[in-house]
């Protein structure tokens, strides 16, 4: 392999075009998720955290934390009033709204961008690793065509033709972007193993054992027999704790290899399910579930909308013939 | 499918860019050491402002050992005490834990720890002014945890969980004039 090789592979994999359905759809639901935030955990204790009287004034943080760092923050050319704070909030609402249903997409993941950064500078301290996934997301998908299909942005340049094809399939596009969210989560998720297989808790067995018994995370209990059997006894938590950590390097390495992309996403898919249903840590796993999304390739997801046209199709029929048959019954 | 739907400069741009990016990433991440401590001060910066700061230790290196709660007791000018209970996540609704968990993020990931030791006076003024009482008046706030181990060598239940049972004071504030106000 020489140089001119090494390029032409770089450049397949970050610029070859492809489809831009599947970071359409990942910017659906990644929108879905961000607003679900926003309107349940930020709405809630907002007022304990910005506004006139926060917990934490302005000043402390910039004393102890910012001290002389530039950080993209408009609350420091607000006054430090609730109308003010929650008008930002409120923004932030209304852009991620646009975002998800693709309007002005390009212009509204900035804004959701700029308002983000700004919330999470201002009030550090109560972000937790999917705040920091979803700053990261929002500024890498500002350069991506997250808008090119499943947007009122697409319907609107093709509502005097067939919307409807370009809906669903856009023009090809460089998708370096996407490619640069999927490169970004599988660090996370590689870095995270690592860290995991060099701690002493984990390399011992004991990580799922811990993390299952702290009482601010408890959930729900698996149902039935299941409880006792997986969480009250050494070896299931031991099998548990080595399959966290392999899914984890396996979402961060296997999962470039297109044989095994699938199931790596189905093992993770259940991974986050499993965690989301034991340990209250919401949002965090809903974010990387929508990651997933990004792996998906295109002409599986045409696949996809096929499968579903013709179970809506043969359902709409089944359901003309129960109809017809009771109502000539009657 | 060929690659040429941009610019031969628009792809070499890009691709400077996206070796910047991962190069800031992988510093970020990587264990310390002395390349590290050169580059990082500088990087930093770069990271900070763009937003992409990032550190990925989901329950690691080491998950905390042990459960606890965290309370205030509030001691006013005539000798009485109040006790605060920090917003409990295991006493709330599933819906409600939801919703409140940058409370919880705030009260138990922050607040006991060491590094964020600074901030405590600001809370403890927070609430001591909110009990505020002109005809008696808060004078210490005292931040406490009652916690328990979660011990290795003999299983605790999964369905049995601890409530703690040893009490840890970590901060005491004595309450000034200007806090009230």
């Amino acid at each position: 392999m020489n140089l001119r090789d090494l390029w032409s592979v770089w450049q397949n994999f970050w610029f070859k075009p492809q489809s831009s359905l599947t970071i359409s759809l990942f910017r659906i639901l990644f929108g879905l998720v961000f607003l679900t935030q926003l309107l349940t955990q930020y709405w809630q204790d907002f007022h304990t955290f910005f506004g006139a009287n926060p917990l934490i004034s302005m000043d402390d943080h910039a004393t102890y934390w910012w001290r002389k760092d530039l950080s993209a923050n408009i609350f420091e050319f607000l006054p430090a009033t609730d109308f003010c704070h929650v008008g930002i909030l409120v923004l932030t609402a209304f852009f991620g709204l646009t975002m998800t249903i693709g309007f002005y997409t390009r212009f509204s993941i900035f804004a959701c961008y700029i308002l983000f950064c700004s919330i999470t500078r201002q009030y550090p301290f109560f972000c937790n690793a999917g705040d920091n996934t979803q700053r990261i997301v929002l500024f890498l998908l500002m350069f991506s065509h997250a808008g090119g299909a499943l947007s009122v942005d697409n319907f609107l340049k093709n509502r005097g033709g067939d919307w409807r094809k370009a809906f669903f399939n856009p023009p090809l596009e460089a998708p370096w972007a996407q490619r640069m969210i999927q490169v970004q989560m599988a660090i996370a998720y590689f870095s995270t193993g690592l860290i995991k297989i060099n701690s002493e808790v984990w390399f011992a067995g004991n990580g799922v054992y811990i993390a299952t018994r702290l009482m601010d995370f408890v959930k729900f209990p698996f149902p039935g027999l299941l409880e006792h059997a997986l969480l009250d006894h050494k070896f299931p938590l031991l099998v548990l704790n080595i399959m966290t950590v392999a899914v984890e390097l396996a979402l961060g390495s296997l999962i470039w290899i297109k044989e095994f992309r699938y199931w790596v996403l189905l093992v993770g898919l259940s991974m986050h399910l499993g965690i989301d249903w034991l340990m209250n840590i919401p949002i965090f796993e809903f974010v990387f579930i929508s990651l997933f999304t990004l792996f998906i390739e295109p002409e599986d997801l045409h696949k996809l909308g096929s499968w579903f046209r013709l179970f809506f199709k043969r359902l709409n029929e089944k359901i003309s013939f129960v109809v017809s048959k009771v109502s000539k019954n009657e | 499918m060929s690659i040429e739907l941009m610019k031969t400069r628009d792809r070499i741009v890009i691709s400077i860019f996206i070796a910047a990016y991962l190069l800031i990433t992988l510093i970020a991440i990587s264990s310390d050491c002395p390349l590290k401590t050169f580059i990082e001060p500088h990087t930093r910066k770069i990271q900070l402002f763009l937003g992409i700061d990032q550190s990925w230790r989901m329950f690691c290196p080491n998950p905390r050992g042990f459960c606890f709660h965290p309370y205030a007791v509030i001691t006013f000018q005539d000798g009485s005490t109040a006790y605060y209970e920090f917003p409990r996540p295991d006493k709330m609704t599933q819906l409600n834990a939801l919703m409140r968990e940058r409370i919880r993020k705030h009260f138990y990931d922050l607040m006991p720890w060491l590094d964020f030791a600074v901030f405590r006076p600001s809370i403890a003024s927070y609430i001591a002014r909110a009990y505020m009482d002109p005809n008696n008046q808060p004078t210490q706030v005292s931040l406490c945890y009652n916690s328990d181990d979660i011990g290795i060598s003999k299983l605790v239940p999964h369905e049995h969980p601890l409530y703690g049972t040893t009490r840890n004071t970590f901060f005491v504030y004595q309450v000034r004039t200007e806090d009230l106000k």
